[in-house]
């Protein structure tokens, strides 16, 4: 049910669960400081705040223990989950307010605002409201702009570094296959965080070796926004709000991880989604084709618009098994045609070389593929050197929050024209390599890398309910 | 309203056969083979027991340990025989083969918590198994010698725990039941697998569901010691509630079985009591179908009586689990 935002994994691993469970205490340990000494009394004082009064008479007062939302996503044994309290902090009312309060500021004490819009996004807005791809994502730059939104980036840029350093990753695991403590193959895309939270809290130890360490897109953009970009302009960090337009809820949970915050603040500090932006123009009785079509601005040169060949959820199988294809075997198929395995969310491309197939990549899309991948994967008989893995059946341009089709069309016909648009959106690499190559010479890798963590289950016996 | 009745005053007998016991804890589940002569019975002691007929009567043909580390909460044969799919709360679905002596020769993992039943469609072509998670899984045999399983579809209809999946016995269809008071049918729209009917009316859980012979009406059992009768109205998704059977159960009904031979209806209840019903064509309001008491036995078990199977090939043989940690046969006798 794509109703709830989120990609059908996050439903499934309970991360939503709304059942409360009796006596479950949040399992996140709090840090206290404790002061040495006799155990104290705890008083509560006429103004509701707890003070510690220690043996000899003082008094202290005590800190409020605060959860955080990367606190939640850490955790697994919080006693209420309910997906209204994870992405309060993060909806279109958020946006809403912070821009508000923004404007409501005196100007040298306001905050730079700017959006990265991902092409899903992009291309499902503009089907919902007939439009072509780079219209629509030039009414959304001025319908952004309107709200009070400064500068309005089109991801490629970021994509474009994902897409490099993915290749570099592929074809250095490629290289070493074999060696003692080489990485293991395959190498599984990283993009996703719905796919990322399942990995992480059910088979971390099995997956997570093969995943990727190359951060997504809308990550990318955050470092580039926050430390490249910022750094130009001469803005502190801080004073940059970052709000990213994605296809899923699931991005709000990957731009809330601690991974991806620094001493100033996230990288990302809000994900919105199609549905929720609909809501907003529904709100004003507004179309998306009344706001101004503005040109978006150009990160560090790079253009405009760029969308990259492949699947709608970004090409990632496509881009590295040409270039792995270019660099270790010298054979370059061209646009990769991928035939459908057991069902069509299954993708399969070789690239053969020399009369041999050397490269095996698939595209695994939604939730029954991702488990025989991890089937195959528990036996050892995963025949891909690549997988590009998202939970959404049909990738990005399915995503659990893009806009609803009108009315009078099905949900499979207006698939096909998300697709179609999304294809239709500027593309040609060529444009972006001099400020891709730029880009990657002055970003130091740690801001285009992350790390996963394993997530111990903590589900008690209370939980079952026979 | 709680209907009194006179065990004397029913039409028909239900006479026990015999009473198998070895299991160690309470017997969850029983399934016969298609051939009627293995019956398969699942414990929280963990294991599968085999019974079958010899000359000197039922007994305990062999014991499927080993296979799960917790509580085998379902069984089911393959529609052809050879397979026998097992559900535990220790999250796997395990599928056993005659032909290997009964090794277990596949686990189906992906569960995220207890599996509640399996069941395989009437092609044999899928295995279906759903859980506390909410889901229901479809698996397809992918390969025939090795007995290699692929997840083909995972099914998340359900608002909670789902308690039992049913195949129609006609076609590729299959319904679910569970904690959300609500039966789910599902079919193969082409791409990929979709619900179609959502069936409402249960006021508490609903721990059964099975199909009747022609594969065109459904039996629903429930906490809230109703049975409920459910028809097609329109292909294919509408469906309604055509008969209520209320009064009869003291307690939560958690199994219902619909037999494709006679079309009688057993049901396992919660006052440890079997009963049969037998149906009455047009005795209901308008023409709809009415079912009246035909036999029980009030003390079946000794204590709830969790599951009832009917044998596919002998006319009125009834199997049934219980409790009390045994399995029990009946037969019912004729008109």
């Amino acid at each position: 049910m794509a109703s709830s935002g989120f990609s059908g994994f996050l439903r499934l691993t309970d991360i939503l669960d709304d059942f409360i469970a009796p006596s479950q205490e949040c399992i996140k340990p709090v840090k206290v400081e404790k002061t040495g000494g006799k155990l104290g009394k705890i008083k509560i004082e006429e103004d509701g705040s707890y003070h510690q009064v220690s043996a000899g008479g003082e008094s202290r007062r005590l800190e409020k223990a605060t959860i955080s939302l990367s606190d939640c996503l850490a955790c697994s044994g919080c006693v209420t989950s309910a997906e209204t309290v994870l992405i309060e902090q993060q909806s279109e009312q958020q946006l809403l307010r912070v821009l508000r309060e923004n404007a409501a500021l005196p100007e040298p004490e306001r905050r730079t605002v700017v959006a990265s819009l991902a092409p899903a996004a992009v291309a499902s807005l503009a089907a919902a409201h007939g439009l072509e791809a780079a219209a629509a994502a030039r009414h959304l730059s001025g319908y952004l702009r309107q709200l009070g939104v400064q500068f309005v980036f089109d991801v490629g840029l970021a994509r474009a570094l994902s897409l490099a350093e993915a290749e570099d990753e592929l074809v250095e695991r490629l290289t070493r296959r074999g060696e003692p403590d080489a990485a293991p193959l395959p190498l599984l895309a990283s993009a996703c965080p719905g796919f990322i939270c399942y990995a992480e809290k059910t088979h971390g130890k099995l997956l997570l070796p093969h995943i990727s360490r190359v951060r997504s897109p809308q990550q990318v953009a955050g470092s580039l926004l926050k430390r490249r970009w910022a750094q130009q302009r001469g803005t502190a960090p801080h004073r940059i709000y970052h709000v990213a337009l994605m296809p899923c809820f699931d991005k709000k949970l990957e731009a809330a991880r601690d991974d991806f915050r620094a001493a100033d603040g996230q990288d990302v500090d809000c994900v919105i989604t199609p549905i929720e932006l609909e809501r907003l123009l529904e709100a004003e009785g507004a179309r998306l084709a009344d706001a101004a079509a503005v040109p978006l601005d150009r990160l560090l040169e790079a253009p405009e618009l760029l969308v990259h060949a492949g699947s709608g959820s970004g090409g990632y199988a496509e881009h590295v098994l040409r270039a792995a294809g270019r660099r270790l075997f010298g054979a370059d198929p061209g646009p990769v045609q991928f035939t459908p395995g057991r069902n069509p969310d299954l993708l399969e491309a070789e690239l053969a070389a020399d009369g041999e197939v050397k490269l095996r990549v698939a595209i695994a899309n939604g939730f029954r593929n991702i488990q025989n991948l991890v089937q195959k994967l528990k036996r050892r008989r995963c025949p891909y050197d690549y997988v590009e893995v998202m939970a959404c059946p049909s990738g990005c341009v399915n995503g659990g929050a893009q806009s609803r089709p009108p009315a009078e069309l099905d949900a499979r016909a207006h698939l096909a024209e998300v697709r179609r648009l999304y294809a239709a959106l500027p593309g040609d690499e060529n444009d972006a390599s001099d400020a891709v190559r730029r880009a990657r010479e002055t970003v130091s890798k740690e801001l285009l890398h992350t790390e996963y963590h394993v997530i111990e289950s903590d589900t008690g016996a209370l939980n079952i309910k026979w | 309203m709680i209907r009194v009745l006179d065990e004397n005053a029913m039409s028909r007998k239900l006479e026990p056969v015999c009473s198998l016991s070895g299991h160690t804890d309470r017997v969850w589940q029983v399934a016969w083979d298609p051939a009627g002569r293995t019956l398969a019975s699942c414990s929280a002691d963990k294991t599968v027991r085999l019974w079958s007929e010899t000359g000197a009567g039922w007994s305990c043909a062999t014991i499927l340990a080993d296979g799960h580390e917790r509580t085998v909460r379902g069984v089911a044969f393959s529609p052809s025989g050879r397979l026998l799919a097992s559900a535990s709360f220790d999250s796997t679905a395990a599928v056993w083969d005659r032909e290997q002596a009964w090794e277990c020769a596949a686990t189906l993992e992906g569960h995220e918590s207890e599996v509640k039943a399996v069941a395989w469609s009437r092609s044999g072509k899928y295995l279906a198994t759903c859980s506390r998670d909410k889901s229901v899984w479809l698996w397809e045999l992918t390969d025939d010698r090795e007995l290699d399983f692929e997840c083909a579809a995972v099914l998340m209809a359900h608002t909670q725990d789902v308690k039992r999946v049913s195949w129609s016995p006609v076609e590729d269809r299959l319904a679910s039941c569970g904690y959300d008071d609500t039966v789910r049918l599902y079919r193969d729209d082409g791409d990929d697998w979709v619900t179609g009917a959502v069936l409402k009316g249960h006021s508490s859980t609903v721990w059964a569901v099975a199909w009747d012979g022609a594969g065109k009406r459904i039996a629903s059992a429930s906490d809230d010691g109703t049975v409920r009768i459910w028809a097609e109205t329109q292909p294919p998704d509408q469906w309604s509630c055509v008969a209520l059977l209320s009064g009869f159960h003291q307690r939560a009904v958690y199994d219902v079985a619909w037999c494709p031979l006679t079309g009688l209806l057993a049901t396992a209840c919660g006052d440890d009591a079997v009963r049969v019903f037998a149906e009455e064509p047009g005795a209901g309001d308008g023409g709809a179908p009415a079912f009246g008491l035909v036999a029980s036995v009030p003390r079946a078990h000794g204590r709830d009586v969790n599951a009832v199977s009917w044998s596919p090939t002998e006319r009125g043989l009834l199997a049934s689990a219980g409790d009390d940690n045994l399995v029990k046969l009946w037969r019912v006798s004729e008109e």
